[in-house]
């Protein structure tokens, strides 16, 4: 396996370890009911998401960088999902509605089932 | 051989296999003295590291080298290039006027630093002979 092949896989593994954690965090919050959590406790879950969520960016901005062939259309997708779920995740936090909230969720879980797909080499 | 360019040409070694890595033609770097970077601008001396645009170049205070200010710096590299070499797209102006920690472009750099740094870890050791 080549260096470039062994960056495209790390990238893709740290990727969806990202969006798990983003995903996993916005269960936690779920559960402790985002109506009646504290001002202090959003932040929180504020700063943790915000985290990973600049590292989901790093990621997908260059994962034509890291992974060289990769499906540009799947690549677009992954992008604009990334774009929705961020906007969605900021309104949930503003207007602390739990639906939106949700939305959120299904659209990280759904970059997470991208990924393989976006990944499928066009190059022989 | 001095000691700051034995580092900068291990330091040149490293970025060039990156950059090999992903694909793309290599920043030029710089090693520079806090008392140097004084003059570059005031505080220049406490800064860790920043990358030129105009140049393509990474510079470094030779006091605060590491691998997380380096892939930091080589994450404004990529975004540059990305933008096709545009750097009003890249790094845009409105964006500068707000703190540091909450610019787009710097919060994407540390999270590309934190995403690779387990990845260049063995490299950066290899090369440069240093832990962090």
């Amino acid at each position: 396996m080549s260096r470039s092949e062994l960056l495209c896989g790390y990238t893709a593994s740290v990727l969806r370890r990202a969006l798990d954690n983003i995903e996993w965090e916005i269960e936690k919050l779920r559960g402790e009911g985002l109506a009646k959590i504290t001002s202090e406790r959003l932040d929180e879950y504020r700063k943790i998401l915000d985290y990973f969520l600049s590292e989901v960016d790093a990621l997908v901005n260059n994962l034509h960088f890291s992974c060289k062939g990769i499906d540009k259309e799947e690549l677009e997708r992954l992008t604009s999902w990334l774009k929705v779920s961020k906007e969605d995740l900021k309104k949930a936090f503003e207007k602390k509605d739990e639906k939106i909230l949700n939305m959120a969720r299904v659209e990280i879980a759904s970059m997470k089932h991208h990924i393989p797909t976006a990944l499928r080499r066009t190059e022989s | 051989m001095g000691e700051i360019a034995d580092l900068e040409r291990r330091l040149r070694e490293f970025i060039s296999k990156v950059s090999s890595d992903f694909g793309v033609s290599a920043p030029t770097i710089e090693l520079h003295s806090p008392e140097e970077l004084e003059m570059y601008f005031t505080g220049g001396s406490e800064v860790a590291g920043w990358y030129s645009s105009d140049e393509e170049k990474i510079i470094l205070n030779s006091e605060f080298v590491d691998l997380e200010t380096v892939l930091h710096e080589y994450a404004h590299h990529l975004q540059f290039l990305r933008s096709g070499r545009d750097r009003g797209a890249a790094f845009p102006f409105y964006e500068s006027t707000k703190p540091h920690c909450e610019r787009g472009f710097e919060r994407e750099a540390k999270g590309f630093a934190l995403a690779y740094r387990e990845f260049y870890y063995n490299t950066w050791r290899k090369i440069t002979g240093r832990e962090r």
